[in-house]
């Protein structure tokens, strides 16, 4: 039977999102206006490549933007959430804690 | 993740790219001048030495910022607060301008009032001193609030209270210049110290990386 979305709030929970390295690069995110990936890397602790792939996910998903730029010689790249990957977490920590809420003690 | 797991978040981002040990050596390079500038007073006059050592600030602010950005950057990466940040960081500096001004203005005063013979700083008051530990602890308490860098309280207070021990170290027959060259060497020594074993720090954990272009 298909989980209904009415009634069981984790079912709403965006999965893009909620996969723990990914949420750790949101929420970073969220608390800045951007970030370059040096510091994302080093912030969550991700390698490079991880870093690279749920960046990659991200940004298909329109919740990043990814910019890359020269300062001086070298190569930089920018992160920043775009307004629709703001709302998505905004959504996020709304279900979530309302799921969280409903459980049982 | 609640409103304050956010606030937290950002505060530590905000440490983590800015608490590199190099404000500690500008703050030890500006505290330094109240050791020397009584030192070379007597040759060049108490205008002509703090004259002399204003262009070392500069100096060292402007190899502090080629550091950062050469060092720093690279190493631990660069972040754009948001618009809430920028304000407060703002007002920070309108707050230390305003701390600046005050200090200066109590040390154009006594040096005036020292001139005009309206103000005898020569009796061992604790007035003046206390005056101007007042307005470091002020600033630096302003400081810590803002930046959540909770060792600037503690600079406050060493510094707040070196003019004072300066003061009866002079009145007590220990030191010359009212104790400034030791109070406030002692205290540039310490906070330089400490802002070099933070940056040494940095630089150990976090080696250059070489792929920044692949993401």
């Amino acid at each position: 039977m298909p989980p209904n979305h009415e009634t069981d709030p984790l079912s709403n929970i965006d999965p893009v999102i909620h996969a723990p390295a990914r949420l750790k690069l949101i929420a970073q995110l969220y608390v800045v206006e951007e970030a370059d990936a040096t510091f994302l890397s080093n912030a969550t602790g991700l390698t490079w490549g991880n870093l690279s792939t749920h960046l990659r996910k991200l940004e298909k998903h329109q919740y990043v933007k990814i910019d890359k730029e020269f300062r001086g010689r070298k190569p930089r790249t920018v992160i920043s959430l775009t307004d629709r990957g703001r709302a998505a977490f905004q959504e996020y920590r709304t279900t979530i804690q309302t799921a969280l809420n409903d459980l049982p003690n | 993740m609640t409103d304050q797991d956010l606030k937290t978040l950002e505060q530590r981002t905000f440490r983590t790219v800015t608490d590199d040990g190099l404000w500690d050596v500008l703050i030890a390079c500006v505290f330094a001048n109240l050791a020397i500038a009584p030192l070379l007073s007597e040759t060049l006059g108490d205008f002509g030495s703090s004259a002399l050592l204003a262009p070392i600030w500069l100096a060292t602010y402007l190899v502090i910022r080629v550091v950062r950005h050469r060092i720093i950057a690279p190493r631990v990466g660069t972040v754009r607060f948001g618009a809430d940040r920028q304000r407060r960081l703002r007002r920070l500096g309108i707050g230390m301008v305003v701390v600046n001004a005050i200090a200066a203005g109590l040390g154009v005063v006594a040096f005036v009032g020292v001139q005009l013979e309206w103000l005898d700083l020569g009796n061992g008051s604790m007035r003046y001193p206390l005056l101007l530990g007042i307005t470091i602890l002020i600033g630096f308490s302003g400081a810590a609030a803002v930046t959540g860098i909770p060792r600037y309280y503690l600079y406050g207070l060493i510094l707040a209270v070196a003019p004072l021990v300066g003061e009866w170290l002079w009145r007590e027959g220990h030191a010359t210049h009212h104790g400034y060259p030791i109070v406030f060497g002692a205290a540039a020594g310490i906070i330089f110290i400490t802002g070099m074993v933070r940056f040494t720090g940095i630089v150990r954990r976090h080696p250059q990386p070489h792929h920044t272009s692949t993401v």
